[in-house]
């Protein structure tokens, strides 16, 4: 794999504050969330990508090269920043034609440009005569998203780009980011909304204290996980018989049932071999099973596991 | 956790990476990005009202503090009021028991202020025709001989001796009166234009909006679209600072404009002559003050400060200096290019000499400035947490 990004013993502090902690990592073409608690150094990894922080020691390169100050690696570069902040006097065509203008888009080409942008990302053309300090956070969010695309970047790095959506924009926006995906563009995600990300990224990178915690795909990390239990929830017919015959067979960490539906939830020891016996144990116990629901296959789960 | 830190894990492969977009950054597009974002975000509906109130508000403070002709010649007279003066006279004959008939008293009256009519007007006209000293002096030397010699008629011999001492005295104080008249009455109008507008107004406004080019953006969270962008820091440096002066210089140039049109409508003398002089030198200040508020506005938040404390130092102190070191000023430039008008020469008596070497001197400030304000910019990191912080 050709990494786009590729950062080695990668540290970034403020004064005493440590952004980051001597990281090294790789992120290869495709969409990559980035996933942290606030504090964790998303942002500062974000900002370092983009060019816009210098690391205080290692390095980071982007497409091979240092991104501060570099035009050329910028000019590959779209970002799309976390808050709402836009230039609250301008009307959304006239900012993206002078930003379009600024990454050197000929200015025949740059209002035809912006025009596609902003319909790419749904705002309604009856907001585009508004100034933009008249515009809700979501229609906000729309137009930092459309500023990114402007210049078709091969790598997109959007920093919290769900924040202040409804969930019909969230759905539009992961849509635009799976199309742009297909169509090639690289994509880091930074997200408090883990959700969307367990939707939209195959891989991630699980950031804490401005360390990794974790990187790659997110079986890959399951795999790596080693304590790891599985956490079912099967709704049947005789959940107290299944459970008896699972506990028998020596598979169950634990068990409970919900006194409110009746649900039957397990831990499983080792879900590998688990999976392996769970057809012949279950035709053993005579137990119909309507529904079975991973509880802990969720980004959530990866995430409290390995920030706990 | 075990998996803390993985070694150079690899996230996602497999996907092609599109031919990337031809982009041209040129200087020229940055330029007019520059220019639309200034003049789209000055003229909105908010904005555009106080932006024409902030522009006339000096201009009328001018028109109402310098005075009309009319209201001028009503207070002040080169020659003076003849009654007071005659009283005078009367006295001092009183006291020497030289005293004066009724008529006499009449007659003098009527010649003084006949010839003191006359000889006003004269000057009058003189002034608004730039008449030389010289030959204002011999205007008023003239009048005060036609009176000595109509006096003669109407005065007996001791009278008449000491009248002419009066005349002598009167002469004087008419001749010193008219040695300054000609600012005199506009020194209301070139007090507000140079040492408010030129010296204090101008170069203060240059540093506020300069300085806030980046500032501004930073603390509104907006600098991360541009820096962001394909353009090296300095080239998005300079061309803000260019469309910024070109907005200030539209700016000046207006105000300006207001401040003449007030000083034309209270018949300020040989303005006219002043204008083009007057234009040339606030196009080269300008660009120098916003290349210092530029620099200012990257070095410190604090910049307007920083820039109070700089013309206290640099400007008002070292500037006024009398030896080559007030060449670090840029006010001292400024006034050696001023000083080519005479009517500001007459006034102010700066030193003329020079002017090439002040227009370089501005010139290389402008370049000098922007140069190390381009500098910092490029290795000094603009965070806007830490920005908000401080």
């Amino acid at each position: 794999m050709n990494a786009i990004i590729e950062a080695r013993e990668l540290s970034r502090w403020y004064g005493m504050v440590m952004g980051l902690n001597n990281v090294s990592f790789e992120i290869g073409a495709g969409l990559t969330g980035l996933v942290g608690p606030n504090g964790a150094g998303k942002s500062t990894l974000i900002q370092i990508i983009t060019g816009q922080l210098q690391p205080s020691s290692g390095q980071l390169t982007v497409f091979n090269a240092r991104p501060w100050n570099n035009p050329s690696v910028l000019r590959r570069i779209g970002y799309c920043p976390e808050g709402e902040s836009v230039p609250k006097d301008l009307r959304p065509l006239d900012w993206l034609k002078g930003l379009a203008l600024l990454s050197g888009v000929a200015r025949q080409e740059a209002e035809e440009r912006c025009v596609a942008m902003l319909d790419k990302v749904g705002l309604a053309r009856m907001h585009w005569s508004k100034r933009m300090r008249q515009f809700s956070k979501g229609m906000r969010q729309r137009v930092k998203l459309a500023q990114g695309l402007l210049h078709e970047p091969e790598l997109l790095v959007l920093d919290e780009p769900m924040n202040g959506l409804d969930p019909m924009g969230r759905q539009e926006v992961s849509h635009i980011l799976q199309g742009l995906a297909e169509a090639g563009v690289s994509i880091v995600i930074s997200s408090h909304i883990l959700a969307e990300l367990e939707a939209l990224c195959q891989n991630i990178l699980i950031l804490n204290w401005g360390r990794i915690l974790a990187s790659g795909s997110q079986r890959d990390i399951r795999a790596d996980l080693r304590d790891w239990s599985e956490e079912l929830s099967v709704q049947c017919d005789a959940p107290e018989r299944l459970a008896r015959r699972l506990f028998d067979a020596g598979v169950l960490l634990g068990f409970d049932i919900d006194p409110a539906s009746g649900a039957l939830r397990i831990r499983v020891k080792d879900s590998r071999s688990f999976y392996a016996d769970w057809t012949g144990l279950l035709l053993e116990s005579q137990v119909t099973v309507y529904a079975i629901r991973s509880q802990s296959r969720s980004l959530k789960n990866i995430f409290d596991k390995v920030t706990t | 956790m075990n998996i803390a830190e993985p070694p150079l894990q690899k996230a996602g492969a497999g996907a092609k990476v599109p031919t990337p977009l031809k982009l041209h950054p040129s200087f020229l597009g940055a330029l007019r990005a520059a220019w639309l974002f200034a003049w789209k975000t000055e003229f909105t509906l908010r904005r555009v009202p106080v932006l024409l109130a902030g522009l006339l508000v000096l201009p009328v403070l001018v028109y109402i503090t310098t005075p009309s002709p009319w209201a001028w010649r009503t207070r002040h007279l080169f020659l003076g009021f003849p009654q007071w003066q005659l009283e005078r006279f009367y006295r001092q004959l009183d006291g020497e028991y030289l005293r004066i008939q009724p008529a006499q008293r009449s007659k003098l009256l009527g010649i003084l202020k006949d010839e003191y009519a006359r000889t006003e007007e004269e000057l009058r006209q003189g002034e608004s025709r730039q008449a030389s000293k010289n030959q204002q002096n011999a205007r008023i030397r003239a009048c005060f001989e036609r009176i000595r010699r109509r006096a003669q008629s109407v005065l007996n011999e001791a009278q008449f001796r000491q009248f002419s001492r009066f005349n002598a005295r009167w002469l004087e104080e008419a001749q010193r009166r008219a040695d300054t008249p000609r600012w005199r009455r506009s020194g209301p109008f070139y007090h507000w234009l140079i040492d408010f507008y030129f010296f204090v107004l101008l170069p203060l406004n240059c540093v506020r909006v300069s300085g806030a080019i980046i500032r501004d953006e930073l603390q509104s969270d907006t600098l991360g679209f541009l820096i962001t962008r394909p353009l090296s820091r300095a080239k998005l440096l300079i061309v803000k600072y260019v469309s910024q002066t070109g907005w200030l210089e539209l700016l000046a140039l207006a105000e300006a404009l207001l401040l003449f049109a007030s000083g034309a409508l209270r018949q300020i003398p040989a303005l006219w002559g002043l204008l083009p002089l007057f234009l040339g030198v606030q196009f080269l200040a300008v660009p120098a003050w916003s290349a210092l508020g530029a620099l200012l506005g990257l070095a410190t938040q604090r910049y307007m400060a920083v820039a109070i404390v700089y013309g206290l130092i640099v400007e008002m102190g070292i500037g006024r200096i009398p030896t080559n070191i007030n060449t670090l000023s840029l006010m001292r430039h400024l006034k050696t290019l001023l000083a080519h008008n005479a009517a500001l020469q007459d006034i102010y008596a700066w030193p003329s000499v020079g002017a090439p070497a002040a227009v370089g001197a501005l010139v290389f400030a402008a370049l000098l400035f922007l140069f190390l304000a381009a500098t910092l910019f490029t290795l000094r990191e603009y965070h806007h947490t830490a920005e908000m912080q401080k």
